[in-house]
C-alpha cells in the first residue's frame, strides 16, 4: 500500500498526483490539526492506500479530520459507533466490542494498521475498544470484500488506520488532558521532531475510568435504578515512529506501538463479578520504500505480540492466557507506464500461538504454528483522459491448514460527467478460520474450510462545488453471498465445535452525503451516512431450525448517522446523531431489541499566541439521557460529560519548501 | 441497478394465546436463555389444548425477569424454587400463581436445589467449592458443606443426600442430620444426574470425559450399604446425560445423541435410541408422570426458540411446540 501526500499552499489550488483521482476523492481539508489560524499556510493531504489507488470502483470513506480531532480522547469503537454505519456491538461502556459491517459478523471486518492486518488471529476479530484514535493521522473505511488486496477477514469491509510521516515540520509538542463522568481521566502527549531527513514522533497515552455508571434496569420492576460495578479500566501505551529519508528515492519508516488495557468486566445479571481481562499488544511495523520514476517498491515487515489474559476467580477454573506472535513480510511493487499501472508482490505470514488455560482439574497449554504465503497482482487501466478506470486484482494464498480460494476484484469507475461518476465492482473474498476455531480445546475443528464470499456492488457518486459550497453524495447498492460460514454448535460430545454450515445472503444500500460551506471564518459541514442492510441466513442447520430467511442476530437493518460540524473562528461545534434500528437477539427473529437514537455534542475553543495553541474542549454524550442497550442486558451509560484541555507548541522550520507540489511517496 | 424493497423495521409481536393457568395438567418448561446476555424464562404448556404461554414468569410478575441462565425448577411446599445460575440466586414463586415471594441470593453459581426438611435445603454449585445449606423459612444461606466445585443434581433417601459432581470421579454422600460428607462413591468422571428407582436404589449417570477418553457410566448404588451393585459402561466418546425416571420409576431415560430407554432390570445398556436425534440437538428431557409421554427439547442452534417434541413411550411422535431459548428441563403438574 502506498500513500501519496500532496502539500499545497492554499485552498484554491488543488494538485493531484494523478488526474485519475481528481473526481474520485474529495480532497481532505486538513486544517492543520492544531496550529491553524485559517489564514496561515494550509495543507491538503491525500493519503491513498492500495485499494484507493487501484480499486477506484469500490466505496471508500474517510473520517473527516476535524471530526477525528474531536474524538481524540476516545477509542476507535466510540468513533466508529458515531461516525460510521458499522454496527458497533458494545458490551457496555469501555467493555469489549465486536463489529458488523454490511451484514457481516465480527470476523468479517478487517482491521489494518498501515496496510498490515492486525486483527487478533486467535479470536479472528478486532476489538476496537482497545484502540485509541489519537494515534492515527487518518482513519478510513473500505466497504465490501477486500481480500484480493488485504487477505483474510475483509468480507464485510475493512478499517484502515494510518500513520503518515511528514518531513520538515519542525518541532511540535502537545499535551492533552481530560476529565469526565464516571471518574474518567485521560492524558496523552506527543513530541514530533521533523527535519529534512529524519522524523521522530512519540505519542504516549494513559486513560483510567472507574466506569461506575448508573443505569435503569427495565427488567427489574422493583429496583430499576442500578449502578455498574467492577467495570473500571486503565489503558496506556506508546507509539514511537521514526522515519528516515535515506536518499531522494528511499525512505524508511519504523513504528513501535505498545498498548496495555486492563479491564474489569462487569456483570449486569445482578451477580458479583470478578472477571478481568488484560490485553497487551506490542506491534512493530517497518517499511522501506523505494520510489523512482515509474517504479515504487516497498518492503514491509510486521511483528506483533498480542496477549490476552482472562481471569475469573469466582469461576475457579477459568483462567486463560492467549499469546500470539505474528510475523509478516511483504514485498509490493507498483509500476506505472502511461495509462497502465501494474502491481505485483508477495506476502509471508507466520502465526505462533500459545493458548494456556487453567482448569480445576489440570492446566492445558497448546502451541500452534500456522504459516501462509500469498501472491498478488493488481492492474489498472485508465482511458479517455482517466475518465474510465478499470481494475483487476487477484490474490492467491497458500497454507498447510486448508485450501484457500483464489480471490479477486474487478471493477470500473467511469466519470460520466464532471459532477457524476458511476462505479461497478465485483469481488470474491474469504475469511480463514481463526486459531480458536481451529484449535480451541476442546472443540476446535482443524478441518474447517475458509468462509467465502462473492459480492457485487455499484453506485453513483455526485460531486459538486461552486464558490464556497461543495456537495458530495454517494449511493451504493451491494449484494453478497457468503458460504461456508462458520458457526459454533454443540456437538454430540459435551462441548461446542465450529462447523462450515451456514450460508448468508446480504444486500442493501448505503448513502453518504457531505455538504460543506466554507467562507473565511466560517466552515459548516453536514455529514450523513445511512445503511439499509438485509442479511439473511440461507440454510437450515437442522430439522427444527427456524432461522432460514431471517435477519442475522445483532445486525440492524436500518442505521444512520448525521453530524453537523460548525467551525467559526476559534469555536468548533460538532452535533452528532445516531440512529440504530431493531436488532434481533434470536436467529428465528422471535426476540429483539428496540431501536435507539443517541445525540452527542462536542465543542472546543481555540486560543493561540505565537507558537502556542490552547484548546479547551467538552463533550456531552447521550444528550437526551436515553436508556438503551446495544447488547441485551448490557445497559449503556445515560448522559455523561467530558471536559479537557489540549496545549500545543509548534516551532516551525525557518525554511519552508517553496515547492507547492512536494510529493512524498510515503510508506503505507 | 437492482432495487431492493424495504422491509418494515418493527417486528410483529406474536399473537398471545390464552391458557387457563389452573388447567388440570400443565407443563412448565425451563428455558436457560443465553449465558451472559440472555434472559432465562419459564414457558407454560397445556397438553390438553396444546397452547403455550411464552415467558410465563414475566407475565405473572409484571414483566420482571428471572435473570440470566435459568438452570432448574423444583417444587416444594407450594412453592417453586427456580435456580438462576449466572445471576447467582434462587427465585421463589408461589406454585399456584407463579408470583414471586422471595429471592435467595449470595450464591456463586447455583445449579439445583434439594429440599431436605421443611426448614432446610441443599444447593449444588458449579464454581463454589461447597454445597450451600439454606434455611427455607428465612430464605438465607446458613452454612455450607465443603465439596469440590462442580456439584450437580442430588437425591435424598434414607436421610442421606447423594450429590453428583461433574468435576470429580465421585458421588458424595451427606448425612442430612449432621450435614457432613460421610462417604464418596467412585463412579467415574462427569457425574451429573441422579434418579431413585421403585426399589429405592440410586442410579447415577456419569457422562465420562471425551477428552481423556474415559467412558461414561450408568451406576446403581445401594443407598444402605453404599455399594455399587451394577455399573454399565458406555462407549468411549459418548456423552450420556439428563437421566430421568418415568412415573412408576421402573424405566429410566437419558440423552446420548438420541433418547434412550433403560428398564431398571436390564443388564445391558440399550444399543438403539428410542427416539432418533437426527440433525437435532436434544438438550432437555422429561417424562410426564401422568401419561408416560416423553418430552424432549431440541435447542436447535441455542439462539432461537427451542422445539419441544412429545413422544409416546414406544417412540411414536405425538406433537411438538415452541418453548423459550435453550430449554433444558420440565416440571409436570
Amino acid at each position: 500500500m502506498k500513500h501519496f501526500k500532496i502539500h499545497i499552499s492554499n485552498y484554491s489550488k488543488i494538485f493531484v498526483w494523478s488526474s485519475a483521482y481528481v473526481f474520485m476523492f474529495s480532497l481532505k481539508l486538513q486544517s492543520q490539526t492544531k496550529d491553524t489560524a485559517l489564514h496561515q499556510l494550509q495543507e491538503v493531504i491525500i493519503l491513498q492506500n492500495k485499494q484507493q489507488q487501484f480499486e477506484t470502483s469500490k466505496k471508500h470513506s474517510e473520517i473527516d479530520s476535524l471530526i477525528l480531532n474531536r474524538y481524540s480522547t476516545t477509542s476507535l469503537a466510540d468513533l466508529l459507533a458515531n461516525q460510521s454505519t458499522i454496527h458497533i456491538k458494545s458490551y457496555g461502556n469501555g467493555n469489549i466490542v465486536s463489529t458488523s459491517m454490511r451484514g457481516g459478523n465480527a470476523n468479517h471486518t478487517a482491521l489494518l494498521w498501515n496496510g498490515l492486518n492486525i486483527q487478533n488471529t486467535m479470536l479472528g476479530q478486532p476489538d476496537l475498544s482497545i484502540v485509541p484514535t489519537s494515534l492515527f493521522n487518518n482513519i478510513s473505511l473500505e466497504y465490501g470484500g477486500g481480500s484480493a488486496i488485504w487477505g483474510s477477514g475483509a468480507i464485510g469491509g475493512s478499517i484502515h488506520l494510518q500513520n503518515n510521516t511528514r518531513f520538515n515540520q519542525g518541532f511540535k509538542t502537545k499535551l492533552q488532558m481530560s476529565l469526565g463522568s464516571f471518574d474518567s481521566r485521560k492524558i496523552n502527549s506527543g513530541v514530533l521532531l521533523s527535519y529534512k531527513k529524519i522524523v521522530s514522533n512519540t505519542n504516549i497515552y494513559y486513560n483510567t475510568c472507574e466506569n461506575n455508571y448508573n443505569y435503569k434496569d427495565t427488567t427489574d420492576k422493583e429496583n430499576p435504578n442500578k449502578k455498574v460495578t467492577h467495570a473500571n479500566y486503565t489503558s496506556k501505551g506508546l507509539l514511537q515512529e521514526l522515519s528516515f529519508r535515506i536518499t531522494t528515492f528511499q525512505k524508511l519508516n519504523i513504528r513501535a506501538w505498545y498498548n496495555l488495557v486492563n479491564r474489569n468486566l462487569p456483570s449486569f445479571t445482578g451477580a458479583l463479578s470478578k472477571k478481568n481481562q488484560v490485553d497487551e499488544n506490542l506491534k512493530f511495523n517497518i517499511d522501506w520504500n523505494y520510489s523512482k520514476r515509474n517504479l515504487n517498491s516497498v518492503i514491509r515487515i510486521g511483528y506483533f505480540n498480542d496477549q490476552l489474559n482472562y481471569n475469573d476467580t469466582l469461576a475457579n477454573y477459568s483462567f486463560s492466557n492467549n499469546t500470539i506472535k505474528t510475523i509478516i513480510i511483504e514485498n509490493d511493487n507498483t509500476y506505472k507506464y502511461k495509462n497502465h499501472q501494474l502491481n505485483i508482490g508477495a506476502n509471508f505470514t507466520n502465526y505462533n500461538s500459545v493458548l494456556f488455560s487453567s482448569s480445576i482439574n489440570k492446566d492445558t497449554s497448546l502451541n500452534h504454528i500456522l504459516s501462509k504465503t500469498a501472491f498478488f497482482a493488481a492492474y489498472k487501466l485508465s482511458l479517455f483522459h482517466s475518465k474510465l478506470n478499470y481494475n483487476l486484482v487477484v490474490r492467491k494464498e497458500f497454507t498447510t491448514q486448508t485450501e484457500i480460494p483464489f480471490t479477486g476484484n474487478t471493477g470500473i469507475h467511469y466519470q460520466l460527467i464532471k459532477q457524476l461518476a458511476a462505479k461497478i465492482n465485483a469481488n470474491s473474498s474469504f475469511r480463514q478460520p481463526s486459531l480458536s476455531d481451529l484449535y480451541w480445546h476442546p472443540g476446535g475443528n482443524p478441518n474447517l474450510k475458509p468462509e467465502e464470499s462473492y459480492e457485487m456492488d455499484g453506485g453513483l457518486e455526485f460531486n459538486y462545488s461552486k464558490n464556497n459550497f461543495s456537495a458530495l453524495i454517494e449511493a451504493t447498492y451491494f449484494n453478497r453471498h457468503t458460504t461456508n460460514w462458520i458457526i459454533w454448535l454443540p456437538s454430540e460430545k459435551s462441548y461446542w465445535t465450529p462447523k462450515n454450515i451456514t450460508e448468508v445472503y446480504s444486500r442493501g444500500t448505503e448513502t453518504k452525503t457531505e455538504l460543506t460551506y466554507l467562507k473565511k471564518d466560517v466552515q459548516l459541514k453536514l455529514i450523513i451516512h445511512t445503511a439499509y442492510v438485509l442479511s439473511n441466513n440461507q440454510k437450515n442447520t437442522s430439522e427444527n431450525d427456524n432461522s432460514v430467511g431471517r435477519q442475522l442476530i445483532y445486525t440492524p437493518r436500518y442505521n444512520g448517522q448525521a453530524s453537523i460540524l460548525v467551525n467559526y473562528k476559534n469555536i468548533n461545534l460538532l452535533f452528532n446523531n445516531n440512529y440504530t434500528g431493531y436488532r434481533f437477539t434470536t436467529t428465528d427473529n422471535s426476540s429483539w431489541l428496540s431501536p435507539y437514537y443517541i445525540a452527542n455534542v462536542k465543542c472546543s475553543y481555540n486560543y493561540s499566541f505565537s507558537t502556542v495553541n490552547m484548546e479547551l474542549f467538552c463533550s456531552i454524550n447521550n444528550l437526551l439521557n436515553k436508556n438503551y442497550v446495544i447488547v441485551q442486558n448490557t445497559p449503556m451509560p445515560l448522559r455523561n460529560y467530558e471536559v479537557g484541555l489540549c496545549m500545543n507548541y509548534h516551532k516551525k522550520k525557518k525554511t519552508i519548501s517553496n515547492n507547492p507540489l512536494e510529493i512524498i511517496n510515503n510508506a503505507k | 441497478m437492482l432495487v431492493c424493497s424495504c422491509v418494515k423495521d418493527k417486528p410483529q409481536e406474536p399473537v398471545k394465546t390464552a391458557v387457563s393457568v389452573n388447567a388440570d395438567s400443565k407443563v412448565l418448561v425451563v428455558n436457560e436463555g443465553n449465558y451472559g446476555w440472555g434472559v432465562g424464562t419459564i414457558s407454560l404448556y397445556d397438553p390438553t389444548s396444546g397452547a403455550v404461554i411464552d415467558k410465563y414468569d414475566q407475565q405473572q410478575n409484571g414483566g420482571s425477569t428471572l435473570g440470566n441462565v435459568c438452570q432448574s425448577i423444583t417444587k416444594f411446599n407450594n412453592h417453586y424454587y427456580i435456580v438462576i445460575n449466572n445471576s447467582n440466586k434462587i427465585v421463589v414463586v408461589n406454585s399456584a400463581n407463579f408470583v414471586k415471594t422471595a429471592t435467595i441470593g449470595g450464591f456463586n453459581s447455583p445449579q439445583y436445589i434439594l429440599p431436605i426438611t421443611y426448614n432446610k435445603a441443599y444447593v449444588s454449585d458449579l464454581y463454589a467449592n461447597s454445597v450451600q445449606i439454606i434455611d427455607l423459612n428465612t430464605n438465607t444461606i446458613t452454612a455450607s458443606i465443603a465439596c469440590l466445585a462442580g456439584t450437580e443434581r442430588m437425591a435424598l433417601i434414607y436421610n442421606k443426600a447423594f450429590i453428583t459432581n461433574s468435576n470429580s470421579n465421585y458421588c458424595y454422600v451427606v448425612n442430612t442430620a449432621t450435614d457432613i460428607i460421610t462417604d464418596s462413591i467412585h463412579i467415574g468422571p462427569g457425574g451429573s444426574s441422579i434418579e431413585i428407582d421403585k426399589n429405592s436404589k440410586v442410579w447415577v449417570l456419569a457422562s465420562g470425559n471425551s477428552t481423556t477418553a474415559q467412558a461414561g457410566k450408568l451406576v446403581r448404588i445401594n443407598p444402605i450399604t453404599l455399594q455399587i451393585e451394577q455399573s454399565l459402561s458406555f462407549n468411549t466418546g459418548d456423552s450420556p446425560y439428563k437421566l430421568c425416571a418415568n412415573k412408576t420409576h421402573d424405566t429410566l431415560y437419558f440423552l446420548n445423541n438420541g433418547v434412550y430407554q433403560f428398564p431398571i432390570g436390564s443388564n445391558t445398556l440399550p444399543t438403539n435410541p428410542k427416539i432418533n436425534q437426527g440433525s437435532k440437538l436434544y438438550y432437555g428431557l422429561g417424562v410426564n408422570p401422568k401419561d408416560y409421554s416423553i418430552y424432549v427439547a431440541d435447542a436447535i442452534d441455542y439462539v432461537q426458540k427451542s422445539k419441544v417434541e412429545i413422544y409416546k413411550p414406544n417412540g411414536t411422535f405425538i406433537t411438538n411446540f415452541n418453548a423459550g431459548i435453550i430449554s433444558n428441563g420440565f416440571m409436570f403438574e
